[in-house]
């Protein structure tokens, strides 16, 4: 199996993916659909390049097709769903820390530039 | 819902189709439904552009996909190679060998006749040659017929130029002289061609009218760099030519040779220093019967070489009508080797290049045949993976893709390899000695039309091999297959292989034949009565008006140098010739004949000359049959004479006693020449040719600077070079000495034995090469078919059949095969003679001991190779047999 490291940082899709399948299964429209709420609209995952990113992360063995369905009412049987394999989940998780840190990063920085600010005043 | 949204939807749909099939099973339909539920939210939010957007993204993904699954091909093919070495391994090398050759050979090809001159629009240059129509030969032009030319076919040509190329002239530079292969060109000559300099300038437009007034020399890129190692500050340097001051003002471009790509012009002159530099009369320009100028044209922008070529037939009329002699003028397209192939035979360079380019084509067809061989006998054993591969689902064209790619990615492994060897087989070919001081260029680089060809030669293998497997595996039914498991083999796989193995045996023949035919040609031409005894002679040129020499200081010199050189110890006898047998110059002249009457068909007579020193016959030990030897006394002040060959008698003065005859040359009426004796025919040009009339003259009575010193030797000739080169050295310092080399080693020549050697050699390669191929194909097949059979047999032997039934069995049908393929092979090679036949010499294209050595070898090779698992099928324990499965 390869490291996950390998795989950062990760493409902006693929991050998107993984992380509408964090929680729980889910098929490609519902993924598409996910991250369009997510975003307010902002982010659209175009239909190829999302089973084309799907296809990959198979590939990949970040992600395999589910055998489980959903309860019952919300199962559309004829849909493939996904869910993440354990690499894909620490990908997830160590995708996250990377972005958590450089979000940190920048948060000391404004909080250092604050206070150098209020020095002056 | 809008037309724009229904019209999106179907393109969208259409696109979601197209995806590859493994693609589609997997995400084909949620592809499709995603798009289709995600469109009208899409339509809303963003309008058309969205659409647009939607559809480009599907559009892009689609060759995304495609070669992805390309590459995941390459990768699987690259495993299934990988596991099994031994077959990637013998099939590459087959296919390199193949492409080896073809490009090896096409790379000569070419070198003679494709690759253009590396001139401005080479396309639009077309060389002019007059044809007499009393002589019937190809000539060049004189001064007044080329400014004729110009004046009257400006309505074609945009310019029209002439060069007097092709002499040997000295170039001496601080003390030092070296021969120089050079031309004198007129002024527009460089701007016709449309080339620049490397380094200073080039001849002007300006330069090339006057008699003697433009002393200056441009030198060629080549010889700039091995004479002058590339030194910048040549030009404006003062050099002699001939003994002439002369100043170099310039270098030519790289790559450019002249007017042929085969041999480097070394040195180019304004034209009408020619008079100067050669000491020849100053009425070059004036004298019509002067003519050695080579004229070349450029065609205007809208004009075709057909209709120049009608233009011209007007001017031939004028022309005509001016010399009193009937000519007619052609324009021939500026190709690598048009100087060559027009002075000759016109067809020669095509139909060499035709013979080896179809043998080279056959031996790659039996590369492919075994190939495809190899890979029909790996498809029996994949069988099972590939009908579990379809019955998981991969479609007949997903299959045959992959098979596809297999086999490419087998070509391209084999072209990689078979450009390896070309370029090996190419300079091996490039470094072959023409045994002759001139600069000869075999440049056999690989440029993009070897490449080209090399590519179309391993996607050609890659199908064919490709495809038999592949429609096999196709066709191939699937609950079959499983249910065999692997046994039996069913008898149009058989057929299929035998067909194979019968064509490859048929084509190795024709090459083997082929091959046989040009041994045996270079055998008979090496044994062959030239008439004159090359053993133990030794030739040394040397060329006095390299040192600026003039007549009489040449005659001098000459004559110390023989009675010098006929006393070195070792020497039995020495002489001077301006001509050697086979080598490249040669001379020929029209005739007017005391007793020969006028022929019906206004043919002029004439015939070849050499002229020689006393001692002449003696040393090359052509018999003299009646009256004498060419003489001392015949001095330039002494009655002009000749001694005249057999053919010249049989010809001229049939049945008439020849000596005190009288005849002189057409150029020199006024000097009648007497023949005062008769020497046997002996061979003095191209193999090819029959013996023509031929007669010599006093070396003293038709001065020329440049002669051939001939020894004959009591021991090795190579010996005795080294003090000849002293005695020549110690007589002129100065002179430069060239073609120091036994007369055998002489004879090696273009004109002599070297296309028959080659011609051997290659055809000689391809034989041995293909012969291989075949005796391992039906080794294969044979083996093949035992090794399946090897339950059968088991069978046949519980049920006692004898061991030697059963090698009959086996062995019969290796015998069907062989036989057949024989036949194919004769009939083949027998298609092949007419166009073979034109490059023998002494047999027929139809010999029938080469056919019959040649059949009677691969026959039994074959026959041994299907022997060796015939025995062992016979060894085969039925009890192991029976279980075997």
């Amino acid at each position: 199996m390869p490291k996950p490291e390998t795989f950062l940082p990760l493409k902006t899709n693929w991050f998107h993916i993984l992380l509408s399948l964090a929680a729980e299964e889910q098929h490609g429209y519902g993924i598409m659909q996910e991250v369009l709420a997510r975003s307010e609209g902002k982010i659209r995952l175009w239909p190829a390049t999302l089973y084309g990113a799907l296809a990959k992360l198979i590939e990949a063995g970040l992600i395999v097709e589910s055998d489980e369905r959903p309860a019952e009412e919300l199962d559309d049987a004829r849909r493939r769903y996904y869910k993440l394999t354990p690499l894909g989940r620490k990908v997830l998780d160590l995708e996250s820390a990377r972005l958590g840190a450089l979000v940190n990063v920048l948060r000391a920085k404004r909080r250092q530039l604050k206070r150098r600010e209020e020095a002056y005043e | 819902m809008s037309d724009q949204l229904k019209v999106s939807l179907r393109l969208y749909r259409a696109l979601a189709h197209a995806f590859p099939h493994e693609f589609q099973v997997l995400y084909g339909a949620d592809l499709e439904r995603a798009g289709a539920d995600a469109a009208p939210d899409i339509w809303r939010r963003h309008g058309v552009w969205g659409l647009v957007r939607l559809l480009a993204d599907i559009a892009l993904r689609l060759p995304a996909e495609y070669l992805s699954e390309l590459r995941a091909d390459t990768k699987y093919a690259l495993r299934m190679l990988a596991k099994s070495p031994g077959f990637t391994a013998v099939a590459v090398f087959t296919l390199a060998l193949g492409i080896g050759a073809n490009t090896a050979i096409f790379s000569l090809v070419d070198c003679l006749l494709l690759r253009p001159l590396p001139i401005h629009q080479p396309d639009k240059v077309a060389i002019l040659f007059s044809t007499w129509k009393n002589t019937g030969t190809n000539t060049t032009f004189s001064y007044r017929d080329y400014v004729q030319i110009q004046k009257q076919a400006s309505g074609i040509f945009t310019d029209i130029s002439a060069g007097q190329p092709y002499q040997m002239d000295g170039l001496s530079l601080g003390g030092k002289s070296q021969p120089m292969w050079s031309a004198y060109v007129d002024g527009n000559f460089f701007a016709l061609l449309g080339i620049k300099p490397a380094l200073g300038r080039l001849i002007l437009p300006s330069e090339g009218k006057v008699i003697g007034a433009d002393p200056v020399l441009v030198i060629s890129y080549a010889f700039w760099k091995s004479h002058f190692n590339g030194d910048r500050s040549v030009i404006g340097r003062k050099a002699s030519v001939n003994g002439h001051p002369v100043t170099i003002v310039g270098v030519t471009p790289q790559g450019f040779h002249g007017l042929s790509n085969l041999i480097d012009t070394q040195g180019y002159m304004p034209l009408a220093m020619a008079p100067t530099f050669n000491d020849a009369p100053s009425n070059f320009l004036t004298d019509e019967t002067d003519s050695d100028l080579n004229v070349i044209a450029r065609l205007k922008p809208d004009v075709s070489i057909a209709q120049a070529q009608s233009a011209l037939r007007v001017i031939a009329q004028r022309l005509s009508e001016q010399n009193h002699n009937e000519m007619t003028v052609s324009a021939v397209p500026l190709g690598p080797a048009s100087l060559i192939i027009n002075s000759t035979n016109p067809n020669v360079l095509p139909m060499v290049s035709a013979l080896f380019l179809t043998l080279a084509a056959a031996l790659l067809c039996l590369a492919c045949m075994n190939i495809a061989n190899l890979c029909l006998a790996r498809a029996a054993t994949r069988q099972h993976e590939i009908a579990m591969r379809s019955a998981l689902g991969a479609t007949r064209g997903r299959l045959t893709r992959q098979l596809l790619t297999e086999s490419l990615l087998l070509a391209v492994l084999g072209a990689l390899g078979g450009i390896a060897l070309g370029i090996i087989a190419a300079r091996w070919m490039g470094s072959i000695s023409m045994h002759t001081v001139l600069p000869t260029v075999f440049d056999f680089r690989f440029d993009w039309r070897v490449f080209v060809y090399a590519l179309i030669a391993a996607v050609f293998t890659a199908v064919l091999v490709g495809i038999a497997p592949t429609l096999r595996a196709a066709r191939a039914n699937l609950t079959d297959i499983l249910r065999e498991s692997g046994r039996t083999s069913t008898g149009k796989r058989q057929r299929l292989r035998s067909a194979l193995v019968i064509a490859q045996v048929g084509s190795s023949l024709m090459l083997l034949i082929v091959a046989g035919l040009f041994v045996r040609s270079l055998e008979k031409a090496q044994h062959s009565d030239l008439g004159f005894d090359p053993t133990h002679l030794l030739n040394v040129t040397i060329d006095t008006h390299e040192v600026g020499y003039n007549k009489n200081q040449t005659l001098e010199f000459q004559r110390t140098l023989l009675e010098r050189a006929r006393a070195l110890p070792g020497v039995k006898s020495a002489s001077l010739a301006v001509s050697v047998p086979m080598a490249y110059s040669n001379w020929f002249t029209n005739l007017n004949i005391e007793g020969y009457p006028p022929q019906p068909n206004g043919q002029i007579p004439g015939a070849g000359y050499n002229q020689i020193s006393s001692g002449y016959f003696t040393t090359m030990r052509i018999p003299l049959l009646q009256g004498r030897d060419i003489q001392e006394s015949d001095t330039q002040d002494s009655p002009r004479v000749a001694v005249v060959n057999q053919k010249f008698v049989d010809q001229f003065w049939h049945g008439q006693n020849p000596i005190g005859h009288r005849f002189s040359t057409t150029n020199d009426p006024k000097h009648p020449i007497e023949v005062v004796g008769v020497s046997k025919d002996s061979r003095d040009d191209v193999m090819f040719a029959p013996e023509e009339p031929f007669f010599y003259i006093p070396l003293t009575q038709d001065y020329n600077p440049m002669a051939t010193l001939q020894l004959r030797t009591f021991g090795a000739p190579d010996a005795l070079a080294p003090d000849v080169v002293n005695l020549i050295h110690s007589i002129e310092p100065a002179i430069p000495v060239f073609d120091v080399q036994p007369m055998t080693v002489a004879l090696d020549t273009a004109n002599g034995f070297l296309l028959f050697q080659l011609a051997a050699a290659i055809a000689g390669a391809l034989g041995l090469i293909g012969f291989a191929l075949a005796v391992v194909g039906v080794y294969g097949v044979i083996s093949y078919s035992a090794g399946q059979r090897t339950h059968e047999i088991g069978i046949r032997m519980a049920l006692g059949a004898q061991s030697r039934q059963i090698l009959k069995m086996i062995l019969s049908q290796g015998l069907v095969i062989v036989g057949i393929g024989v036949l194919v092979g004769i009939v083949a090679a027998a298609a092949l003679g007419r166009l073979v036949g034109n490059f023998l010499f002494g047999i027929a294209p139809l010999d029938p001991l080469t056919y019959l050595t040649a059949s009677l070898l691969l026959a039994s090779i074959a026959l041994l190779a299907s022997f060796v698992p015939a025995r062992r099928a016979t060894r085969v324990d039925p009890m192991v047999a029976l279980r075997y499965e």
